[in-house]
């Protein structure tokens, strides 16, 4: 087996149960820097369950996450900064205002300059103009940006999107396309949840599918990508049927 | 990164939210403002041991208004997921607790600071013992609540009965510290000192037992 380069992420044997239900099952999977990779699978496959895992959002029931071959159990504070999380939900308080919510992170990330890095990545998503207006009164696609320059005020090396996507219009998930393009550099991992096989063919380098807790499918994307989609779309009517 | 200044982060960022809504202190202040103006009529103002009783009454509103105000702190990181922007950040788990231990504090202590003068007017009752007892006694005996009730809201926020379950899990193991200022306040209002040593004594190991009982249990809690 390879060694990975300082920064990738390596699962081994992942498993979590939520009582007698698995949600993830034995997963080993190994994601090298400068990774692109889309995971897919029907509603309630396990694809949220692996983000919050590798996020350290949740604890695997057995088996180990490293990142830059660090346990993400014993992650300190460094190591923790490193993943940028971006979960369906928010994560932003609703009566403050998006600057507020940007500055309260930043803090919580002891960047040496809050007010800098929070004009930069408002900024470099085009959320300035709405700094200084409360969250509860933005729309669903102004408040995805708000939260993707929370995720990226300090220039993760490791971003996770669970369903980044829900909810935008046509022109707000293009510029989101733009943006994960840019961010997929060759020392950094971008790994997000779809649902949409189109998506998935349209930017990341690589697919991973689960069903049933199980990665099903993994596999680079490019060229000939018409039997992929074909191979996914069987795997999901396989589930449907089972 | 030490403890402190992530906690001194969230507790600011819990107290902006406060100024911009005033949800917490609102309904905790009313809640506390009804209960002693309540007591003052069906209580009597003279006679001999209506200070125990006062001091009784007294404790009983700030737990209610306490248990209020804590059950809302938390519920407010289970909105949009905003507990999980904490818990991906690097602050210490710890640190998260502490943050929102000196929000809860901060809230329910300031309330009570308002709500005492007022009970003391309503009930005609003399702080003999000294003001500084009455005020380190509340204080002394609000931490130690606080401190129970910040821990057991983090473990009820998920819930779904989760006001009906906080008073339940507080109570019982409010019991000791309930019983300690009680005696504090009792003392205060009598100017008798008799055993308030102990039971300020008793209140300072409640408060330091817990609170280190809640920072070492608090990350496992947060675990999904």
């Amino acid at each position: 087996m390879h060694e990975l380069p300082p920064l990738g992420i390596r699962l081994r044997g992942v498993t979590k149960a939520f009582g007698r239900q698995l949600a993830l099952a034995n997963v080993d999977l190994d994601i090298p820097p400068g990774s692109y990779v889309a995971v897919m699978g029907a509603n309630g496959a396990g694809k949220t369950t692996m983000l919050k895992i590798v996020s350290g959002l949740a604890a695997p029931t057995r088996g180990s996450v490293t990142i830059a071959g660090v346990e993400m159990k014993k992650a300190g504070p460094r190591l923790r900064a490193m993943v940028g999380f971006v979960s369906h939900e928010t994560m932003l308080y609703g009566d403050l205002t998006s600057r507020e919510n940007l500055l309260f992170h930043a803090k919580l990330l002891g960047l040496a300059d809050p007010r800098d890095a929070v004009a930069r990545s408002a900024e470099r998503l085009a959320v300035t103009s709405f700094l200084d207006k409360p969250v509860r009164a933005l729309s669903r696609g102004m408040r995805q940006r708000v939260t993707l320059a929370r995720a990226l005020l300090n220039e993760p090396t490791v971003i996770l999107l669970d369903e980044p996507y829900t909810g935008l219009d046509e022109a707000a998930a293009a510029s989101l396309s733009d943006l994960l393009d840019e961010l997929h550099t060759p020392e950094r991992v971008v790994m997000l949840t779809l649902h949409d096989v189109a998506r998935a063919l349209s930017g990341p380098q690589r697919l991973v599918a689960i069903a049933s807790g199980r990665v099903v499918m993994d596999r680079p994307l490019h060229g000939g990508t018409d039997d992929i989609a074909e191979s996914y779309m069987e795997l999901l009517r396989e589930g449907a049927t089972r | 990164m030490n403890w402190f200044a992530p906690a001194m982060t969230i507790a600011g960022k819990d107290l902006r939210l406060e100024w911009k809504t005033r949800d917490v202190v609102a309904s905790v202040g009313l809640f506390a403002l009804l209960v002693v103006v309540t007591a003052s009529f069906a209580f009597p103002t003279t006679g001999d041991g209506r200070e125990g009783i006062a001091a009784g009454v007294l404790w009983m509103a700030f737990l209610f208004a306490a248990l209020l105000g804590m059950g809302r702190t938390m519920a407010i990181e289970k909105e949009d997921g905003c507990i999980d922007g904490l818990l991906t950040s690097p602050a210490p788990r710890e640190s998260i607790f502490l943050g929102k231990l000196f929000a809860n504090l901060g809230f329910t202590y300031a309330v009570e600071l308002v709500i005492l003068p007022v009970f003391i007017v309503l009930l005609r009752l003399d702080p003999a013992g000294g003001p500084w007892l009455l005020l380190l006694g509340t204080f002394m005996g609000t931490l130690g609540l606080v401190t129970v009730g910040t821990l057991f809201s983090a473990m009820a926020v998920n819930t779904r009965g989760r006001e009906a379950i906080l008073p339940l899990l507080v109570m019982p193991v409010s019991v000791p510290v309930m019983i300690a200022a009680v005696k504090v306040s009792e003392a205060a209002f009598t100017g008798e000192w008799g055993s308030t040593t102990a039971w300020l004594l008793l209140t300072l190991a409640y408060d330091a037992v817990f609170l280190l009982v809640a920072i070492a249990t608090f990350p496992s809690l947060m675990e999904e």
